[in-house]
């Protein structure tokens, strides 16, 4: 087979980091994404980026570990480059206070971040409605900047970007040997995928940069998350919800909570609000399909459903991801061969 | 009681508050003039960049480390009002970094959550096998000392511009009581062999995702002659510059050179940052602090002056602890003059 050609649809964080794997791992393929959204319209670029893990109840835990690992190695060296501030990627420390002690003593990702520790009590001073708390430094991925850079690489490779809304998988089929979908919430209607439901997150990004470390309540609901320019406050998780319109008395409940947490947020300016919504799963869909309609096959694999977690995991599904591309290709030039005896 | 507070940087400021704040109840009559060849933003204090942070040792000088306990604890009290913005006050992160494992700070209960680093820290600064991390405050002087000056001016303190030449000038003029924080220039109001210029240069750059602070220490070449990246609320500092006796107070192109190479070969993100200023300044060294009672005579006037100057490279650091002890001097020049006496009870 003549250089394999792969559509990767959808360009959020899941879907450049993972053509970005398949140019990667597969120099010999032609590598298109093709998306209807791009930066900063994605999901991606309403999300902190933060690298604090969300747990799927569905996908063993060592499993996401490793995703967690992976992603934290790749994006660590990128912070401690000369790159880092084209790419959004730093360090941050900070907090996650507790009002009731988490079931878990420690999280599956605390030797994975840095210099993972209880709170002393002197530092849960500041904190006075919460009990417990955990001290640890990990990495932001500002966005647009992390999925520009990710578009400047993938050009940098050779891979090509188009404007287009894809209605339908199977309307690739002529032009591409493998299709890889990673449409996100998109999925729900490309795919017909019923597990996959909204989550949706309603965040402030406000004016405040003496904020440098990052405070996160561990029910998930109220946090502080510091970026290059703008701190991100949040938020919410309305499960069901498809409404992408910010809600003024959600804003207002969102300030206060964080306010609560860090009263020098009063004097935070310029407060833009977003909407997204978290393409949520029990467990991310990261698998091979092959699509067929009258003789004719259509590998596809699918890579979505990363909910809360997705910049957390993305370079570590990715490359799972390119792997199972790397798999299609091999069975088509398999099939091909044998064709040709 | 007319007070005459010489010298408007952190500790001239502050320890007028602190005397205001403390005493105007008690003494009615009590009128503070401030006496300032430079205000905000040219003061020493100004090129600081405010990160609260003492020397590595205190070399036995326990008042001195109770002074930065105060002070810190102050701050930390005021972090959660509604002066913290507009103070210049906030909390901050880092680390500080060395070639060889040290005894801890003095420091090391006061500041939050003081511990080592873990190796895989420590990958991240090539070159430097220990270190500590620990959650500390800044006090942005550009913010702080307007702040002052704000609180200052609404209890009525007065302002004049212009350089005093001797304590007699403001003592013949009717002060009662001098307080010298003249920091740098000490020596020009009286001879001080022990005050010596310990002259620093930074480099003002814009480099936001820079949440920590960095401090490297080397030593042999001693403190703040290593570099440091310093992450204000708007500008990121670079240092590692301490030239003991120089008093050059223009900028130094191989000064710069050092601070920017040094810098980048730590944080090589910072190549890509833009440079914004560049600064010179002297820091007012001292074996301690100058924190002490004096009096003067000249002819038939007899003046109380109360000397708090030598804060080196630590004057934001400590300069509450520092404010607090003035007051206390200035506390006991009133009971000698029979000015505060002990509430009488009622017979």
């Amino acid at each position: 087979m003549a250089a394999p050609k792969v559509a990767v649809v959808g360009a959020g964080v899941i879907g450049l980091s993972t053509a970005l794997c398949i140019a990667e791992t597969c120099p010999s393929c032609s590598v298109t994404v093709l998306s209807d959204q791009f930066s900063p319209n994605t999901t991606s670029d309403v999300a902190a980026g933060m690298l604090i893990p969300h747990t799927y109840p569905g996908t063993p835990i060592h499993v996401q570990k490793q995703w967690f690992k992976e992603t934290f190695t790749y994006l660590f060296a990128i912070s401690n480059s000369a790159e880092a501030s084209e790419a959004g990627i730093h360090l941050v420390s900070g907090w996650q206070v507790f009002k009731n002690s988490p079931k878990e003593e420690l999280p599956f990702w605390s030797d994975i971040v840095l210099g993972f520790r209880v709170m002393s009590k002197a530092e849960l001073k500041k904190f006075p409605q919460h009990q417990l708390g955990h001290a640890f430094t990990t990495l932001k991925c500002d966005c647009p900047p992390y999925l520009l850079w990710l578009e400047k690489r993938l050009k940098a490779t050779g891979v090509q970007i188009y404007t287009r809304k894809v209605s339908d998988l199977w309307e690739l089929h002529s032009e591409y040997n493998v299709v890889v979908n990673c449409t996100g919430i998109g999925a729900c209607q490309l795919v017909g995928d019923e597990k996959l439901f909204p989550v949706r997150g309603q965040v402030l990004k406000v004016h405040a940069p003496w904020v440098k470390n990052f405070i996160r309540d561990g029910d998930g609901l109220t946090y502080i998350y510091p970026g290059i320019h703008r701190v991100t406050l949040g938020g919410t998780r309305e499960k069901e919800n498809w409404s992408l319109t910010p809600d003024p008395g959600t804003t207002k409940d969102i300030f206060d909570r964080c306010c609560s947490l860090e009263p020098s947020l009063q004097g935070a300016q310029d407060i833009k609000v977003k909407v997204g919504l978290r393409p949520s799963r029990q467990h991310v869909r990261l698998q091979k399909e092959v699509l067929s309609q009258g003789g004719v096959k259509l590998p596809v694999v699918h890579n979505y459903g990363h909910g809360a977690g997705g910049f957390s995991v993305h370079r570590g599904t990715a490359k799972e991801a390119a792997h199972l591309v790397g798999e299609c290709i091999a069975a088509l030039q398999g099939s091909s061969s044998r064709a040709k005896l | 009681m007319r007070v005459a507070v010489i010298g408007a940087g952190v500790i001239g400021l502050s320890t007028a508050l602190c005397i205001h704040e403390q005493y105007h109840g008690l003494v009615p009559s009590l009128e503070i003039e401030v006496f300032a060849d430079r205000y905000t933003p040219h003061t020493t204090s100004d090129g600081a960049a405010g990160l609260w942070q003492p020397y590595l040792s205190d070399h036995g000088n326990l008042q001195e480390t109770l002074w930065n306990k105060e002070t810190f604890d102050y701050l930390l009290g005021h972090l959660g009002s509604a002066a913290a913005k507009e103070m210049g006050l906030f909390l901050i992160s880092g680390y500080n970094l060395f070639t060889q494992p040290v005894p801890d700070p003095s420091w090391k209960n006061i500041v939050l959550g003081f511990r080592n680093l873990t190796p895989k820290e420590l990958e991240l600064f090539p070159g430097y096998s220990y270190g500590w991390f620990n959650t500390a405050l800044m006090l942005e002087c550009r913010s702080y000392l307007p702040w002052l000056t704000n609180r200052l001016t609404q209890r009525g303190v007065k302002f004049f511009h212009k350089k005093v030449e001797s304590f007699q000038e403001v003592s013949g003029d009717g002060a009662d009581v001098v307080i010298n924080c003249t920091g740098m220039r000490a020596g020009d109001l009286q001879p001080d062999p022990e005050l010596q210029p310990g002259r620093g240069q930074i480099i003002k750059v814009l480099a936001p995702w820079v949440k920590h602070f960095i401090i490297t220490h080397d030593m042999k070449s001693g403190i703040y002659n290593s570099p440091y990246v310093i992450p204000g609320s708007e500008f990121t500092v670079l240092g590692g510059i301490y030239q003991h006796g120089n008093w050059n107070e223009e900028n130094s192109a191989q000064d710069h050179n050092t601070i920017w190479e040094n810098c980048c070969r730590l944080l090589p993100s910072l190549q890509k940052a833009k440079i914004v200023q560049e600064w010179s300044g002297l820091r007012p060294a001292r074996p301690c602090v100058r924190l002490e009672r004096e009096s003067l005579r000249h002819g038939h006037c007899q003046a109380e002056v109360i000397h708090n100057y030598g804060h080196g490279g630590f004057g934001i650091t400590i300069h509450w602890g520092c404010a607090m002890a003035a007051a206390r001097l200035f506390g006991s020049i009133l009971q000698e003059k029979k000015l505060a006496s002990p509430p009488q009870p009622r017979l």
